[in-house]
């Protein structure tokens, strides 16, 4: 009998099937389920004074706490049980209940009655219990695998701020996140995606703060995904975009929980992926990008300087290659004389026209740059080494490029490391070579048609419904505090407008009024 | 994201770089010298070839030579000159002679020879093909000349480049009182509006330049010139004097006033049907120099100077108007443009023949001059 | 999240009104009002200023009224279907011809001062066909473009104000109000057209989010032109003089390459503005593109407006080069301005006020 229904039962993701009454039965079904999964402990012991009962205990090496079951669950149960009263026949028949009430030393139970699902639990690190007779089986929170200390974010560095950064782990992520947020209004909505990865994901706003139809929306895009996998946020963040072509990111990334409480508060929603140090924050505009939570820590002067600073290298970063086209190929005349003068020396003898002088600069900053990441740490500063020498020094005595242009080179490197998002920094490179195309053909004119290009481009992105240049198109003048210049903290008063938050007020007055 | 493609497309698909010139093939033209040579009159109604007829202008571009600049090399300064008819054939003709190509947009100085200004008819030709081509740097000087290829072969000593030097020259008008600088677009709006302009005169002297006098043009004729030491009075009336010196007597002894600030007001009436001008000055400035060993810091000293000062003032701009009422002629004071901004009903009534009334014009002057500092010894 | 409305707020519309009128005419404006009443064109532009703020409460008291109607629905409201089509299609045609100059004369305009060499077709398609598809992207991305592109310009003109405000004779502007009047009179129109563009309000009624507010934000955006034609005008006029002035073509132009700006970086700052002139260019393109093609759309009862804009794209392309000559251009242009432009801006305006009080008072 129990040999037959062995063979008949096949693992699919859809199927349901009922904990029964006879735990061999269970037993027989999971063991088929996790066949040749060799990291799955099994463990069937029998409690009660005379072992009168069947239990059986299954978990994931190396997932679950093992000291943990050991003390608090196997010891109350084989050993303590057996001593203590009530006797076995008191309980015969709520067996279940004193196991879970009584009987373990464990915080967090759930009772789970599919099998299926107490499967996938068990594989996310929990540990199962199944107890005879019973048509329900427990759930022990065990969860308790290698993880990596929090640290100082890598790719987002301040220098005056938290230095705590995720994680892997998204309990530990959240645990950051709410420690920043203490109030009951901000929710956590956890929901599973993958269809074979079945990957945590949070859901993290404020209640009564966020725009409902941002949630709405954003809860629509989740539960469209039907892939196999969520390995890292950024398979998420490309399933939840509008524009899949976009070079724009529509979702901001960030690795500091600092940041994601700040886009909380103001409204928006943050969403964490198990297994991934980057949390996503939608809906998310081209300010937002040009912005760092350094800005807020610092003195307001200095953190409208710094933002004027960024908007600059924004700008250099796409142009300057550009600028030097069009300038030396199509318009001498808008430089002094005497740099005219000696732009063309140096260009006498260089055989390449500007264009081609300028393409063979930049890909060769970005053949450096990806190698740079590429090469393990100790031997990426000699790539710097070797590209300093390449760039600088034997190009320009080759004959090859000109001084000016490694300057120009060397300028839109400096910028372009200075944006402080990296995704939007790879955009602006992306759009680098376009301008330099336009360039290369209209000079001026062209530098203009694409940048009304991609002005169209941008005016036209929504991120989630907030259009990607607010608050500067469409305007928003309230905004404008916290914009390209961040006026002191005391006069930030509200919410941005253009998140649309339903409770707008940031700061109450200093006498403690609304 | 079909747009964009389509909007990354639209360049690529017209790509054509019709304007493309590299930077090294740019031959940057910083001057351009033209003088009339010849004086042939060759003008057959209906022929064939104006080309070939008529090359009496001689046009000199000077280039810088970038290769030479980048060498530390001295004689940095290239000169082509072609034998035209006109400005725009001249172009035509130094792309046979050179393979670059001619850039206008850094052009610094125009120097425009003796012969060339006392001829209207060509000296309108060039000044209207620098008008209409908007490709032209509008901020370049302009001087006259007397003999444009002796001028163009000097050598400066400090500078490397002959535009940069003269220009350089030009620019201490600010703090020279007997000197005018013009700009093109000085010299093209004065000659539009007024039909008046002046030009400052530069020659070789040995292996250096200077400015001395003025030439005079009107209605595109030149009709002479002014010397240095009327330009003073002139600045002063036209309110254009930014800083100056004026020697002056003193106790028989000759002294030196540096003139900070001038400002001309003027009043006009009419007198027996002739027009009275009132102008008066005010003017601030330093005693740079004193008799040794006496005391000038008392007050009744300084006023003795300021009202010495200010006569002898009185008496220089009494002959400057009477220079330019009598020897010259023309109203270069721009008094007529004066008064049809300020008395709208004098100008049309003397409008039609305003040379007349400017030469029977009677001036009083009033100048009352400030001496401020002394310098740091008493 | 902003809702999805196809709406547009009243400070877009204020923007949209104050950088439409904003194109290549105020390149040629000095000169025109300097021929004709020398230094009084500043009284000109101010009376040109006022003149057409009348019409636009003409425009916002029928617009209010019928606010959900476009310019086409009203005037079938008004005057019958059959008379209403009538009545519409001059303005129509209008708009067509409008916009093929604009990018003849901005061709032109290119071709003298930044591409030389370049074909004018080449100059003219890329912009047109970016016109093109931000126009048909409809009234709110065409919003949002202005007001993008607004800081750009807005940058530009700070910049051109600071850079000639210090170094001109004011005198120049003497003597005031010595001018026939009559003389005077008749080139308030000259001001007036060169205002032209703002009644493309007329076709935005059914986009505005709060139509009772239209009024307001036209007239302060009309109020901005007026005063940033005066300062071009006041600054060419002092830099130059009056016949100085008259005699250039682009006296603005030349206003920008006569600067020269102590100790900066850039010496021919003349190339530079006037790429980022281009922008202001292409925001009147693209409104006009998008008038033409509501009317059309109206017209033929099309009820995308997008294929209206591109049908018509091959005619526009073709008109534009049908002069001759740039002087050939501004003949035709202003044949335009006499024919149809009195029609659409002055003659309809009033027609329709006329009309909807009459109506009114009926009803």
């Amino acid at each position: 009998m129990r040999r037959k229904r062995e063979v008949t039962y096949t693992y699919t993701p859809e199927t349901k099937t009922k904990i029964s009454k006879d735990i061999n039965e269970n037993i027989g079904i999971i063991k088929n389920i996790l066949k040749d999964c060799d990291d799955v402990v099994f463990r069937e012991f029998e409690v009660g004074g005379d072992d009168k009962i069947r239990m059986f205990l299954f978990y994931v090496d190396g997932m679950a706490d093992k000291l943990l079951l050991d003390e608090f669950v196997l010891m109350p149960l084989m050993i303590s049980s057996r001593e203590v009263p009530p006797s076995f026949d008191e309980i015969k028949n709520k067996i279940f209940e004193a196991t879970k009430d009584n009987a373990m030393a464990v915080t967090d139970f759930k009772e789970i009655d599919i099998i299926e699902d107490l499967v996938m639990e068990v594989l996310s690190g929990d540990t199962g219990l199944l107890i005879d007779y019973t048509e329900k089986a427990l759930l022990i929170a065990t969860k308790a695998f290698p993880t990596r200390s929090v640290t100082e974010p890598s790719a987002e560095t301040v220098i005056r701020g938290p230095r705590d950064g995720f994680t892997e782990t998204i309990r530990i992520n959240t645990a950051l996140i709410r420690r920043r947020v203490r109030d009951p209004r901000f929710k956590i909505k956890q929901k599973r995606i993958g269809v074979r990865s079945k990957t945590d994901i949070a859901i993290m706003y404020i209640d009564d703060i966020v725009d409902k139809r941002v949630l709405d929306e954003l809860n629509k895009r989740l539960d469209k995904i039907n892939i196999d996998a969520i390995l890292d946020s950024g398979y998420l963040q490309q399933l939840i975009e509008e524009r899949s072509f976009s070079i724009f990111p529509q979702v901001q990334t960030t690795e500091r929980p600092d940041v994601v409480a700040a886009a909380i508060y103001e409204g928006r929603v943050g969403i964490l992926v198990d297994n991934s140090p980057f949390a996503l924050i939608v809906p998310v505009t081209m300010n937002a990008f040009f912005q760092s939570g350094e800005d807020y820590y610092s003195r307001p002067v200095i953190s409208s300087f710094v933002r004027f600073i960024r908007l600059l290298a924004g700008g250099l970063s796409i142009l300057s290659p550009a600028l030097y086209i069009a300038i030396t190929s199509f318009h001498p005349q808008i430089i002094p004389s005497k740099l005219a003068l000696s732009i063309a020396a140096t260009r006498e003898g260089v055989p390449f026209p500007a264009f081609v002088e300028a393409i063979i600069m930049e890909i060769t900053f970005e053949l450096l740059r990806e190698a740079g990441v590429r090469l393990p740490r100790p031997i990426g500063s000699t790539i710097g080494i070797v590209g300093g020498l390449v760039i600088g020094q034997a190009a320009v005595s080759a004959g090859i490029v000109s001084p000016i242009m490694v300057i120009v080179v060397a300028i839109t490197a400096i910028s372009s490391f200075s944006i402080t998002n990296y995704e939007l920094a790879t955009a602006l490179r992306l759009l680098r070579f376009i301008f330099m195309i336009a360039a290369s053909v209209y000079g001026l004119y062209g530098i203009v048609l694409a940048y009304i290009a991609t002005l169209i481009y941008t005016v036209n992105i929504k991120s989630f419904g907030t259009p990607f240049l607010a608050p500067m198109a469409p305007f928003y003048f309230e905004d404008m505090q916290d914009s390209a210049f961040k006026l002191p903290l005391k006069y930030l008063k509200h919410r941005p407008l253009h998140f649309d938050p339903n409770d707008l007020i940031r700061q109450g007055d200093e006498d403690g009024s609304q | 994201m079909k747009r964009f493609i389509i909007l990354l497309l639209v360049p690529l698909i017209l790509m054509g770089c019709w304007d493309k010139t590299e930077i090294e093939d740019i031959m940057f033209i910083y001057s351009i010298a033209v003088d009339k040579v010849e004086d042939k009159q060759n003008d057959a109604p209906q022929k064939p070839f104006y080309e070939f007829q008529n090359q009496n202008l001689e046009v000199t571009f000077l280039v810088p030579n970038p290769a030479k600049i980048q060498g530390g090399e001295s004689d940095v300064l290239e000169e082509i000159t072609v034998k035209t008819q006109s400005l725009p054939e001249a172009i035509g003709m130094i792309r046979k002679k050179q393979n670059r190509e001619p850039f206008f947009g850094h052009e610094k100085l125009l120097i425009l020879g003796e012969k060339l200004l006392k001829d209207d008819k060509s000296l309108k030709c060039v000044l209207d093909w620098i008008d209409r081509d908007p490709k032209k740097n509008r901020s370049a000087f302009v001087v006259a000349t007397k003999n444009v290829s002796d001028l163009i072969k000097v050598s400066p000593r400090l500078e490397k480049l002959l535009p940069s030097y003269v220009i350089g020259i030009l620019k201490n008008e600010a703090k020279v009182a007997t000197m005018v600088s013009v700009s093109l677009n000085e010299f093209l709006g004065g000659i539009k509006s007024s039909g008046m302009a002046m030009l400052p005169i530069i020659n070789r002297q040995k292996d250096e330049i200077v400015v001395k006098n003025v030439a005079l043009i009107k209605d595109s004729k030149y009709v002479g010139e002014l010397d240095d030491r009327y330009i003073r009075g002139y600045s002063i009336i036209s309110n254009k004097l930014h800083e100056g010196k004026k020697l002056f007597m003193f106790k028989r002894e000759v002294l030196s006033y540096n003139i900070t600030s001038s400002e001309a007001k003027i009043k006009l009436d009419e007198e027996n049907g002739r027009l009275v001008f009132n102008v008066d000055v005010e003017m601030e400035g330093d005693v740079e120099d004193y008799i040794m060993n006496e005391d000038i810091l008392k007050s009744d000293i300084i006023k003795e100077l300021q009202e010495n000062i200010s006569k002898q003032f009185e008496i220089e701009l009494k002959e400057v108007v009477r220079h330019f009422q009598q020897d010259i002629g023309y109203d270069y004071l721009n008094l007529k443009s004066w008064t049809k901004k300020h008395k709208y009903d004098l100008f049309k009534k003397y409008e039609k023949n305003w040379d007349e009334a400017f030469r029977n014009a009677k001036f009083n002057f009033k100048v009352k001059s400030f001496i401020r500092r002394v310098g740091v010894i008493r | 999240m902003v809702p999805n409305d196809d709406k547009i707020s009243t400070f877009q519309l204020g923007l949209i009104i104050y950088l439409t009128p904003i194109g290549v005419g105020i390149f040629t404006l000095p000169a025109t009002l300097a021929k004709d009443v020398e230094t009084n064109g500043w009284i000109i532009l101010i009376l040109g200023g006022l003149l057409c703020m009348l019409i636009i409460y003409f425009i916002c008291d029928v617009g209010k009224k019928y606010s959900s109607l476009g310019l086409v629905e009203t005037l079938k409201l008004l005057f019958g279907k059959f008379l209403g089509s009538v009545l519409a299609f001059p303005v129509f045609v209008y708009y067509v011809i409008f916009t093929a100059m604009e990018v003849r004369i901005f061709g032109e305009t290119t071709k003298m001062y930044l591409l030389f060499k370049t074909p004018l077709e080449y100059i003219m398609v890329p912009i047109l066909i970016l016109a093109i598809i931000l126009a048909r992207n409809g009234i709110e991305a065409i919003a949002r473009f202005f007001e993008a592109a607004f800081y750009l310009v807005a940058f530009t003109l700070l910049l051109v104000i600071l850079i000639y405000l210090p170094k001109s004779d004011y005198s120049n502007l003497l003597p005031i109000l010595r001018v026939d009047p009559l003389k005077l009179l008749k080139s308030v129109s000259d001001s007036l057209f060169s205002l032209s563009g703002f009644e493309v309000l007329f076709l935005l009624f059914p986009f505005i989010r709060r139509p009772e507010k239209a009024l307001k934000g036209s007239l302060i955006a009309i109020s901005f032109i007026v005063v940033l034609y005066i300062i071009v005008f006041v600054q060419c006029i002092a830099r130059f003089g009056v016949d100085y002035t008259s005699t250039l073509l682009y006296p603005t132009l030349s206003l920008i390459k006569a600067s020269d700006v102590p100790g900066a970086f850039i010496e021919g700052i003349e190339g530079l503005l006037f790429s980022l002139w281009i922008v202001l260019i292409f925001t009147t393109i693209v409104m006009l593109i998008f008038a033409y093609s509501i009317v059309g759309s109206n017209l033929i009862k099309q009820k995308e407006i997008k294929h209206t804009a591109i049908l018509f794209l091959p005619i526009i392309y073709v008109l534009s080069l049908i002069p001759d000559s740039i002087a050939e251009t501004f003949e035709l242009t202003d044949k335009l301005v006499m024919v149809l432009g009195y029609y659409t801006i002055i003659a309809l305006p009033i027609l329709m006020f006329i009309a909807s009080k009459v109506k009114g008072a009926r009803g």
